[in-house]
């Protein structure tokens, strides 16, 4: 068995991990590019402060010597190797207006090198630039850290996001499935259980039924008998005789007889019904038009005593077992004309429709209706609603309900006491069939 | 039936009142024979097979079975089967007559071999009828002897 959920699963497992995939990349990218670019721009902003620090002082070198402070290398030197801001270890370098090396720092950084520059005034006009460089090397490497943690970091969100619904949703499932075995077991055993019943309680009417009978068939013997010899006894005693055998025996073996009719149908009845769960149901494409057509005219000489209007609508074609449908559509057609209401003409109208996922149908009469109190019990089985002035063994509507729940579809009805009924199923498109 | 040897009809039915309602409406279409009645399906099997309690039984022969589904020990589709499948007893007509008219039913019993399928009508104006004319219609069988 396919797990009932498994189509809703598939979509929800899908957008999960959509949304945890998003997430925990958003975690192991954004985080160490966050990271990247805060070192950078503080390593920058620590260039250019230094930068300008330094020019500030060669600044006031060159203003104070114009012509010869180039060649001032020691002092230059001197300068620019003063202690460093913690943490950015770099080195400054003056150049002229050309970017010829005047002076530098010892200590070269290895590359990558951001570098930043401030300009030399003398005067107010520039007469050369202070370089400050740092490399980059260890801002990228705490940025490998940084972006490592932030990738277990992303996974664990990734599986707090993603796999434990998942395996929630999976346990939930199987429990579910489980559930769903029991009351398949259940309702295998109640099938059977029905279907036993029913037989079983047919043998012992057979005997019931059978030796009324035979009892019936002696008492005529007797009264034959008795006729022949009328002779023999007074007058009282024949009229005696005669009432007991004739009137209060016969009519005994009737009422027995009418009550193990009445329960042969019932059983009858229960029979059929478990056998609608039994049967193997065969889907085949029918035309619904054909098939609605054929049963109105089974129903013909019916509908002409009612005096009554039958109206059928363009029906969609589906795939369903062809019997369990006529059995289905012929029920709603044939209560809806047998309950029309009288002294007034009869409009039965069958209508189908294509809505999303399902075939929908419908059948309508302007009949008498059913009360709201009697909604409930409607498709109980062996329960008629209503004034019981038409015959009817309340199967009918119970056995349509169990066809349709196999074709995976469903039944309702909504009425108004007095102006109408209208009975509508929905058979899913595309369903397979329950076995 | 035929004239040198009497068909002795074994009726396999748990149900006494049943069994004696089709006694009499079989007698009532005019059956005169011999009718053996056993009340489940393991002593029907064992008298067939002439073992257990029947080994050392006198036999009628040939024989006629009416049987019933539903029985204890061994239900009818078992003896059916058994009976069947059995060299000795293979040829044996046998007549389910049963309570039931399921297709399903009817089906199964054919598969296992059975000859004539008969459903016992719960109206008792139907279920004599149907005896007797299965009465008339047992009393024109050839059987094998």
């Amino acid at each position: 068995m396919v797990g009932i959920l498994s189509k809703d699963r598939t979509s929800a497992v899908v957008v999960l991990t959509r949304m945890a995939a998003l997430a925990a990349m958003l975690v192991a990218i954004a985080l160490p590019l966050g990271f990247f670019f805060a070192e950078y721009n503080y390593l920058a902003g620590v260039l250019e402060a230094e930068a300008e620090v330094d020019s500030f002082y060669v600044s006031r070198l060159a203003s104070s010597n114009p012509a010869l402070w180039r060649y001032e290398e020691h002092r230059l030197e001197d300068l620019l190797d003063r202690k460093t801001t913690p943490r950015v270890s770099g080195q400054r370098r003056v150049l002229d207006l050309e970017g010829r090396l005047i002076a530098d720092s010892p200590g070269k950084p290895p590359s990558p090198v951001i570098t930043r520059k401030h300009n030399v005034l003398d005067a107010g006009a520039p007469v050369g630039m202070v370089e400050a460089s740092a490399s980059l090397r260890f801002v990228l490497l705490r940025t490998a850290l940084v972006a490592l943690a932030s990738a277990g970091l992303g996974y664990f969100l990734f599986y707090l996001l993603h796999h434990a619904p998942i395996r929630a949703v999976r346990e939930a499932e199987s429990r579910l499935q489980k559930k769903n075995e029991e009351l398949r077991a259940i309702n295998e055993e109640l099938k059977a259980f029905m279907y036993s019943a029913a037989h079983d309680l047919r043998q012992p009417l057979v005997n019931i039924r059978g030796f009324t009978s035979e009892l019936a068939r002696a008492v005529r013997e007797m009264l034959a008998i008795l006729a022949a010899h009328a002779d023999r006894c007074s007058p009282e005693e024949r009229e005696q005789l005669n009432r007991v055998l004739a009137e209060d025996v016969l009519e005994a073996d009737g009422f027995i007889g009418a009550s193990v009719d009445r329960m042969s149908g019932l059983i009858n009845a229960l029979l059929k019904l478990s056998q609608a769960g039994y049967r193997k149901l065969k889907p085949e494409l029918i035309s619904m038009n054909a098939l609605a057509q054929s049963l109105l005219a089974g129903m013909a000489q019916q509908i002409r005593e009612k005096d009554a209007t039958v109206i059928v609508g363009d029906l969609p074609d589906m795939v369903a077992d062809r019997t369990a449908m006529e059995q289905i559509l012929g029920n709603l057609l044939d209560n809806a004309v047998k309950y029309l209401a009288p002294g007034r003409p009869g409009k039965v109208e069958l209508s189908g429709q294509r809505i999303a996922g399902s075939l929908l149908y419908q059948v309508r009469d302007n009949g008498r209706g059913i009360s709201a109190d009697d909604m409930p019990r409607l498709f109980h089985l062996f329960r008629r609603v209503g004034k019981q002035d038409v015959a009817g063994d309340g199967v009918g509507l119970a056995y349509a309900k169990a066809l349709i729940k196999r074709h995976g579809g469903r039944i309702w009805c909504e009425s108004e006491a007095g102006a109408g009924t209208t009975f509508s199923f929905a058979i899913p498109t595309g369903a397979s069939t329950a076995e | 039936m035929e004239k040198h040897q009497p068909v002795t009809i074994l009726l396999v039915e748990d149900d006494p009142g049943h069994a004696l309602l089709i006694e009499k409406n079989l007698r009532r279409s005019g059956i005169a024979n011999d009718i053996l009645t056993l009340d489940n399906g393991q002593k029907a099997v064992d008298f067939l097979l002439k073992q257990g309690d029947y080994r050392d039984d006198r036999h009628p022969a040939p024989l006629l079975i009416l049987l019933d589904l539903n029985l204890p020990v061994l239900d009818g589709y078992q003896v059916l089967k058994i009976i069947k499948g059995d060299q000795r007893t293979r040829q044996t007509p046998v007549v389910v007559l049963t309570t039931t008219d399921t297709s399903h039913e009817v089906a199964r019993c054919y598969e296992l071999g059975c000859n004539v399928y008969v459903s016992k009508p719960v109206d008792y104006g139907q279920f004599s009828e149907a005896i007797r004319n299965l009465g008339l219609f047992l009393s024109i069988v050839k059987i094998p002897d």
